[in-house]
């Protein structure tokens, strides 16, 4: 693949990917936009 | 009020949660019997991380007896063969005939007479369409627990042999044209990647990503429009943005026409002609339907009437055919109800799909590339609620409840990991809704983006792992099982 195409995540990204406080909220905001789909899908 | 049979077939994802969500609506009201070939539940999704070594095979499997036991379900274990949905001459009771699969009665036949019928027997995995494909061929399968046990134990060879210094050729994906499951092949690859990165042999493999999806992304739901990070965002640039990432190569809109020891000979959408060597190869194998040979009063074969080409069961969908350009979610079913036969449903997988989701494509040869429709677990337990929640009303007011579930409406929520482990793990996270797009609500994208959008980070792993111990949880029938939601 050429990587000219390719959107790819820069250091920022990569950091939050890991970065412990910012994946607590993540999870917490993933599994609010879980149960909303749910919310709506039920 | 008279107590009602109620027979589930299949004690996976939409049978199993069919039939504890029967009882919990009807409990003595109802004698629920659940037919199904294996001793154990297999919880599925996590067959991914038994199939690099991360999780055995005792992780994810239930004993179902026990569970049944304490639910008051019956459960025997056996293989429906026929179904006889008018009954018989002198009993116009309608019935189903199983084989047995336990030990101490194997192979025994036994009929079970129903007042409803809930198909939910799942997908015959079907090897034979490809020559050499699968665990009697020459690649393996994570689609069951041994299976998977198996594709860790292939796996670690190789990795013993590159740590020694060899290089190896590894393939995931799709082992036919027309497959469905490209979540899970995609999670497979990228947790194969994780394990080879843990074991520090990334260097001496080449992964290879070998999918009957037209471009990366598509999942067979056509892709998704993903709202992430102020951008309506195709699944295909995330989708490249990880294979680059993470240095996997894709062989995209391939079908393999045979395998051989290590070789895999493939054709793709320009009709080119491939083969890729390999040291170790996880090809999921397209899914067929269980077909259950059917006769009506007179004992005639009705078979091709209810099932489909495919051996799926037909239900209440539009199975008129009709262009790519005119598919409708309205297409899809709503109650999975047989229309030939009122108190006959199918849900999952069993269910015979309208048509594909993703775009069909054809090779210049005619050879149909394109995924089959994924039935996720997420909408197959739905359907399986649902269809016991309507059945449930029947039962109490003699009329059929009107609740639906069908894929035009429902969201899924994909939590696709792309490795394992507190610190190492990740995972995609996709949500979109509804799984069928549907252009004249949303225009644009198909899709609410609203409630369609994906991540990537190690969140997505603490909810995979989550859900692994919650649906486990559930399936036990534990206390308050039924507060989890599908
Ligand atoms: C490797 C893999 C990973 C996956 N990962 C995910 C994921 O992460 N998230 C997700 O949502 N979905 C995932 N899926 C899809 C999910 O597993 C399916 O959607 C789900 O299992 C479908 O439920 P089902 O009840 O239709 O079929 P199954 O769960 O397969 O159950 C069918 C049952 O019927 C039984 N049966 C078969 N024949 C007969 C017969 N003749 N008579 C009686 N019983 C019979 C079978 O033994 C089985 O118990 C994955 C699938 C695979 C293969």
């Amino acid at each position: 693949m050429d990587n000219k195409n390719i959107m790819r995540p820069n250091k920022r990204t990569l950091f939050l990917r890991y970065f412990l406080p910012w994946q607590i909220y993540r999870f917490i905001v993933i599994n609010i936009k879980m149960l909303r789909m749910m919310a709506r899908g039920h | 009020m008279s107590v009602v049979d109620i027979v589930v077939l299949g004690a996976g994802v939409s049978g199993h949660t069919a039939a504890m969500y029967a009882k919990r609506y009807l409990g003595k009201d109802a004698n629920i019997t659940v037919i199904s070939p294996e001793e154990k539940y297999n919880w599925i999704p996590s067959n991914i991380w038994v199939g690099v070594g991360q999780m055995q095979a005792a992780d994810v499997l239930i004993p179902l007896a026990p569970v049944y036991q304490k639910n008051h379900v019956t459960f025997y274990q056996g293989r429906a063969i026929e179904l006889y949905p008018e009954g018989r001459l002198n009993n116009s009771k309608p019935f189903v005939v199983y084989e047995s699969t336990g030990t101490g009665s194997l192979g025994e036949k036994k009929e079970i007479h129903y007042d409803f019928l809930i198909n939910a027997t799942g997908p015959k995995l079907n090897f034979a369409a490809t020559p050499g494909l699968g665990p009697d061929g020459f690649s393996v399968s994570v689609c069951t627990a041994s299976h998977a046990t198996e594709a860790a134990h292939q796996l670690e060879l190789v990795i013993q042999e590159m740590k020694q210094g060899k290089n190896k050729t590894l393939v995931v994906g799709t082992g036919h044209g027309t497959c469905t499951c490209e979540g899970a092949a995609f999670e497979y690859v990228f947790n194969v990647d994780t394990e080879l990165r843990r074991q520090g042999v990334r260097d001496k493999a080449e992964l290879i990503y070998m999918t009957n999806e037209a471009e990366l992304g598509d999942f067979g739901v056509d892709g998704i429009q993903l709202d992430v990070g102020g951008f309506i965002t195709p699944s295909k640039i995330m989708a490249d943005s990880l294979f680059f990432e993470k240095n996997i190569k894709p062989i995209l809109g391939a079908h393999p026409e045979r395998l051989e020891k290590n070789k895999v000979f493939y054709t793709d959408l320009s009709g080119k002609k491939g083969e890729v060597d390999f040291d170790f190869a996880m090809l999921l194998p397209p899914f067929k339907g269980h077909r259950l040979k059917s006769f009506n009063l007179q004992s005639e074969d009705i078979t091709d009437k209810l099932f489909s080409p495919a051996d799926f069961m037909r239900v209440d969908a539009d199975y008129t055919a009709k262009e790519y350009a005119d598919w409708k979610p309205e297409d899809w079913p709503r109650h999975y109800q047989s229309p030939y036969y009122k108190n006959v449903f199918a849900v999952g997988i069993a269910f015979a799909p309208p048509h594909q989701i993703s775009r069909p494509r054809k090779n210049p040869e005619g050879v149909l590339i394109t995924p089959a429709p994924p039935r996720t677990g997420m909408p197959s337990a739905i359907m399986g609620r649902v269809v016991a929640e309507n059945i449930a009303q029947q039962v109490k007011t003699g009329t059929l409840g009107i609740k639906t579930a069908s894929m035009g409406d429902m969201g899924a929520a994909c939590i696709a990991s792309i490795g394992t482990g507190f610190t190492r793990g990740a995972a995609v996270s996709i949500t979109m809704c509804p799984i069928v797009p549907d252009y004249q609500k949303y225009p644009d994208t198909g899709r609410d983006t609203k409630l369609t959008f994906g991540e990537v980070g190690r969140s997505g792993h603490w909810i995979k792992k989550m859900l692994h111990y919650l649906f486990i949880y559930k399936a036990k029938g534990s206390p308050f099982w039924w507060v989890i939601p599908e």
